[in-house]
């Protein structure tokens, strides 16, 4: 059931069994859970059915830290969220993300992938992701161009992606929900405060308000954020009124642990002969792409974080313009002395070759993209700005913040790849300008927000409990990246999904 | 001796040695070839370009700033002694994957590169 907040009474109350906060990717997995039950969901959602300008607006704030994207730009304020502009790629967290790394302060989850694992199975059929698989040999079977490069298994792993079409929330999800009888969904219904008890231990109600000035009131048993981790962590910030520092935050940590993905292009690769790197790009059939890992000891022997590499053709193909001085220990000493026609013909040949190859998509040089957790770091954060938006509450202020961790990590996985390429002999790996230089060049982050409510089994290391809950108040929840205590290399949505089924598997044994 | 035979055999002598030169240089040349040019990398980068790696590892290598330093520090271990260009290229290779193995690695120009590899190019920038 579809209801348009704008046209509400003021003042109206609307009354359920469970409130959701946020309909983007994490709040329409929520709320789909309880499709068909007995239970009221009342899903709310900032913004309309498609892009809104005035709303997008609500989502502006300041970046007083590391240089970043506008806030305005890195996430989408309407139904199905960013998922209208997501790409698609999907891969489990690793096992030993979830693990403390003595080398990462605050690293360490309270629960561990086995937790996760039944919850990504279904997250692959909400996001229409082919089989719960991400074994190398499984894939390698499904295409015979697929091979893998010959490095050490013991230092590097193949990481399977798998490809969304990408599913679109707004359009896959929309009918559904529409037509339910026991999901009700408010568009224009911006949440601007939450009110607990006079205990601070339970949450009343939560006030909604669009640009039409009107004011309405929700109540439910449970409460659940699932607006992304910058505005949940603002919401918690700016419900101020009965606690100074904001709901959840006695041990001034909501809004703290703010992380990003850094995806950075880190070097060049360039073999010295033909490789087939059909694994390692998008596949059309299959649906994939493959990334290379490093071991999980291999992190620990160089302290790193971990991150991994993906292969992006150079458009520049320098070796075109090469004189290239075959030395082939076959060439016999007629060759050596005819060398400079030997060369000339080869050059030739090569070049010609090349040309081909392209076609083929075998190339010889290949840009080295890092895709890298950054380390948990309490000051890298969200705080309130004194500036308000035009419902009332204070912007968010991203204060990004990275450790020289980031840096090292990147540069020595690109060394370690280096030294397996020149081990194996098939190439030289080339360090970025920004990575072999101490200059202060700006990393990119992925427009992948996580971390302000961060798990943990103790509340003074976190916001939430494993169970998503936050640590003093027994019915307010938070769902998605907002909760993750690291980032893990690939891109959150699939453990975002996760993550949320497993929150709502929670609060339905609540109601039983 | 007859005038005509002594004429025939200095002749015969001096070509000899003369052959005997050439080939000693060619074989020389050969080898400083091989040295001067580090294989895979020649697959990859030009000789500038090589020489340029070259020259900046000297300049924060100044001990090896010299062309006899250099070629001995490269052929070491190696056996240049009844051995042909082949089996030079083929040794330099096994040192190069040491290199790599042991991570005696230089990065000149963010190339991640053996040491021994950037001993060429330095040979190179001498040559």
């Amino acid at each position: 059931m579809h209801i348009d907040a704008r046209k509400l009474e003021n003042g109206s109350i609307i009354e359920g069994d469970i409130c959701i906060v946020g309909a983007g990717i994490s709040g329409i997995s929520l709320a789909l859970e309880w499709l068909n039950s007995e239970q009221k969901v009342i899903l709310l959602e900032g913004g309309g059915f498609e892009y809104d300008d005035k709303v997008q607006e609500l989502y502006n704030g300041k970046n007083t830290g590391y240089n970043y994207f506008p806030l305005k730009a890195t996430r989408l304020h309407q139904f199905g969220g960013t998922s209208a502009l997501w790409a698609g790629a999907c891969s489990p967290i690793d096992e030993f993300d979830f693990k403390k790394r003595d080398w990462i302060p605050h690293s360490g989850w309270p629960i561990s992938k086995m937790d996760l694992d039944k919850y990504y199975v279904k997250a692959h059929e909400i996001l229409d992701l082919g089989p719960f698989n991400y074994e190398l040999d499984y894939w390698l079977k499904k295409d015979p161009s697929f091979s893998t490069l010959p490095l050490n298994n013991n230092v590097f792993w193949n990481k399977i992606w798998q490809f969304s079409p990408p599913t679109r929330f707004s359009k896959k999800y929309k009918n559904t929900i529409e037509n339910s009888s026991n999901i009700y969904l408010y568009t224009y219904a911006n949440v601007v405060n939450l009110t607990s008890n006079k205990s601070i231990d339970r949450i009343q109600d939560i006030t909604i308000k669009n640009y039409t000035g009107n004011t309405h009131t929700v109540r439910a048993k449970q409460f659940i954020l699932a607006c992304g981790a910058i505005q949940n962590s603002r919401l918690l910030l700016a419900s101020n009124k009965q606690v100074k520092n904001g709901l959840g935050n006695q041990n001034d940590l909501v809004g703290r642990f703010f992380m990003e993905h850094i995806e950075f292009p880190s070097g060049e690769l360039w073999f010295t002969k033909e490789q087939s790197m059909n694994l390692y790009h998008s596949n059309k059939l299959t649906h994939t792409s493959t990334e290379l890992a490093l071991k999980e000891n291999i992190q620990s022997k160089y302290q790193i974080l971990n991150g991994t590499i993906s292969f992006s053709p150079l458009r520049n193909m320098k070796v075109g313009k090469s004189k290239i001085q075959n030395l082939d220990s076959e060439i016999d000493k007629q060759k050596k002395i005819n060398l400079q026609e030997t060369l000339v013909d080869r050059f030739k040949h090569k070049f010609l070759k090349f040309k081909t190859d392209q076609i083929k998509n075998i190339q010889k040089a290949y840009q080295l993209y890092i895709r890298m957790e950054q380390a948990p770091n309490p000051n890298s954060r969200i705080l309130l700005s004194k500036e308000k938006d035009s419902l009332g509450v204070p912007y968010a202020n991203l204060n990004w913040e990275l450790t020289s961790l980031e840096k090292k990590s990147l540069r020595k996985i690109i060394e370690i790849l280096g030294l397996q390429i020149g081990i194996s002999d098939i190439g030289r790996v080339k360090l970025s300008e920004y990575l072999s230089s101490n200059s202060n060049h700006e990393l990119n982050g992925g427009f992948h927000h996580m971390g302000t409510t961060r798990m943990s089994d103790n509340p003074k290391n976190g916001v939430v409990d494993r169970n998503c809950k936050v640590f003093g108040i027994e019915n307010l929840f938070v769902a998605g990246s907002a909760c993750f205590p690291t980032a893990g290399a690939p891109n959150p949505t699939l453990t975002i999904v996760a993550l949320s089924l497993r929150l709502s598997d929670y609060i339905k044994n609540l109601e039983k | 001796m007859k005038r005509r035979h002594f004429v025939k055999i200095n002749l015969l002598g001096s070509t000899s040695l003369l052959l005997f030169g050439i080939g000693c240089t060619s074989e020389n040349d050969h080898i400083d070839y091989v040295l001067t040019t580090p294989t895979n990398l020649s697959k990859i980068l030009n000789n500038k370009s090589i020489e340029d790696i070259g020259k900046k590892y000297l300049k924060n290598n100044p001990s090896e700033n010299n062309y006899a330093v250099l070629k001995k520090k490269l052929l070491k271990n190696i056996d240049v002694l009844d051995h042909d260009s082949n089996f030079i290229i083929k040794s330099l290779g096994k040192k190069i994957k040491l290199d790599y193995e042991n991570e005696n690695i230089c990065v000149v120009d963010g190339w991640i590169l053996s040491e021994t590899e950037v001993r060429q190019c330095a040979l190179n920038h001498l040559k």
